[in-house]
């Protein structure tokens, strides 16, 4: 911890295969992206072999970019996370919410010998009941992968998870209400691979990673959604935001629009988000739609712990 | 938003709580104690100035004590001399006076009364020259007064009285000459 921790800066991580995006924040009165960039790296986080390497590449960058002993927000993938909605009475605690929570996700997950990593989220409440999202995740792993990230001279204090960064960045630029009731798609398309995320009030009710090295777009998005349409009935998407640097992103959202009929619109026009003078402004506007997970780990309220 | 942080953040919010508190209690320690001592530090310069200021004062009054204690050694006994002169004169004088009230006595009326160091010149008026016999007479007896002489006697013409002039000697010095006129205050000379 610094000696007098207001007044620093916070390095966020999204971790992909293959490469590392990461975005650094300012905080001040307001919260200024001070660089950015995408760095690249030989491996998956699903290769645990690979892990080394993603050491070396962060050491190599926190080197060059001075960067030793900076707080740092990660996210885990969404296959890697166990998540729920849940229903408890309002009239709980903090504690005992805490503690419900908890036997809940220990019945959920009966039978698992590993020790799991709980955190939660209020969704929404009413004076009866408090809608609640947990989430889960393998405390082995968890601590695997903060480990290899702090080995390289970084001090992780956030793990949150890239499918509610996602949701989180995309509701912000196009400023979507919470209080929507409608479920959303988000298709963050790369070059490597897409993921797809569907959320309804902030939850994520379906999410697929798909990787296109080799494969055919069309049918690999094709098949997202008729997966998505058969698993959840009971939410239609009504609105399907896509976003990323794809070449055919026009193409893919005119198929999309042609193959379901749904309104689908592309995430082009940001907000201005404030940069430091030394960055390349034209730079940060082409990078932006490739660092959205960036974006929403930074959006997180600020942690002085 | 949803917010989700897998890591023991509680814990860490918990530790860092304590560190901010021990943090600031040092902060208002280090901040008090400054104050204090800039406090104290003031203090001591105004009791340091006040002991000066005592200090100097002492040494004043020690030089004043010796300065009186000098005065009172050196100028006392002339002093008194002086007041025991003035007053053995003042007796002198008075004396006089208490004597020369006799003259009043005989009829005749004293205009002047000059001191001039020991000599002393009575000038007054009469109607017969036996007064003057008799005054001189009453001044030769009195024991202050030595060498008495009717220096001048004159007649008035018109209404016949005489003027007179006796001259005497006082037995010491009155320390300053004095003139004394009827109807005229003293002139000091």
């Amino acid at each position: 911890m610094p000696v007098w921790p207001f007044f620093t800066s916070s390095l966020v991580l999204d971790i992909r295969t293959n490469e590392i995006r990461w975005l650094k924040i300012r905080y001040g009165r307001q919260r200024i992206v001070e660089d950015f960039g995408i760095i690249p790296w030989r491996g998956s986080l699903e290769e645990s072999h690979s892990w080394g390497e993603l050491t070396a590449a962060l050491q190599l960058f926190v080197q060059a970019h001075r960067l030793q002993q900076l707080a740092t927000a990660i996210a885990l993938p969404m296959h890697a996370v166990f998540s729920k909605r849940i229903q408890l009475s309002a009239s709980l605690t903090e504690q005992e919410l805490q503690e419900e929570v908890y036997a809940h996700i220990q019945r959920d997950l009966l039978g698992m010998d590993e020790q799991v990593s709980i955190d939660f989220s209020i969704l929404d409440s009413d004076v009866y009941v408090k809608h609640i999202l947990v989430v889960a995740a393998k405390k082995d792993y968890l601590s695997h992968y903060v480990g290899v990230i702090n080995q390289a001279g970084l001090q992780v204090k956030v793990v949150d998870v890239d499918g509610y960064a996602l949701v989180r960045a995309v509701s912000y630029v196009s400023a979507l209400s919470s209080e929507m009731t409608d479920a959303i798609a988000v298709f963050d398309l790369c070059h490597s691979g897409f993921m797809l995320v569907v959320f309804q009030q902030q939850y994520i009710v379906f999410t697929q990673r798909e990787d296109l090295a080799g494969r055919d777009v069309y049918l690999q998005i094709k098949q997202a959604l008729q997966s998505y349409a058969t698993t959840c009935r009971y939410a239609p998407i009504q609105q399907l935001i896509l976003c990323g640097t794809h070449i055919q992103c026009e193409e893919i959202r005119d198929f999309i629009a042609k193959e379901f009929a749904f309104s689908v619109s592309f995430l082009s026009a940001f907000p201005r988000i404030p940069i430091a003078a030394h960055v390349d402004l034209q730079a940060w506007q082409n990078r932006l739609p490739d660092l959205l997970v960036c974006y929403g780990l930074a959006m997180r309220k600020r942690i002085l712990w | 938003m949803v917010e989700i942080n897998l890591l023991p953040w509680q814990e860490h919010k918990l530790a860092f709580y304590k560190y901010f508190t021990v943090l600031s209690l040092l902060l208002v320690a280090g901040l008090i104690s400054i104050m204090l001592s800039i406090a104290h530090g003031v203090l001591v310069y105004k009791l340091h100035r006040l002991q000066s200021r005592i200090f100097i004062l002492q040494q004043q009054a020690v030089t004043l004590r010796k300065n009186a204690a000098y005065l009172n050694t050196t100028s006392h006994i002339p002093r008194e001399s002086m007041a025991e002169r003035i007053k053995l004169h003042q007796l002198n004088f008075i004396k006089l006076l208490f004597a020369l009230r006799g003259i009043a006595a005989q009829g005749i009326c004293l205009t002047r009364l000059d001191f001039k160091k020991a000599d002393v010149q009575l000038l007054g008026m009469t109607d017969s020259l036996l007064d003057i016999s008799r005054v001189m007479a009453y001044l030769q007896g009195l024991t202050i007064l030595q060498k008495v002489a009717l220096e001048k006697v004159g007649v008035r013409r018109g209404n016949y009285t005489h003027s007179f002039n006796i001259h005497g000697l006082l037995q010491s010095n009155l320390g300053w000459d004095q003139k004394y006129v009827v109807d005229a205050d003293i002139i000091e000379e």
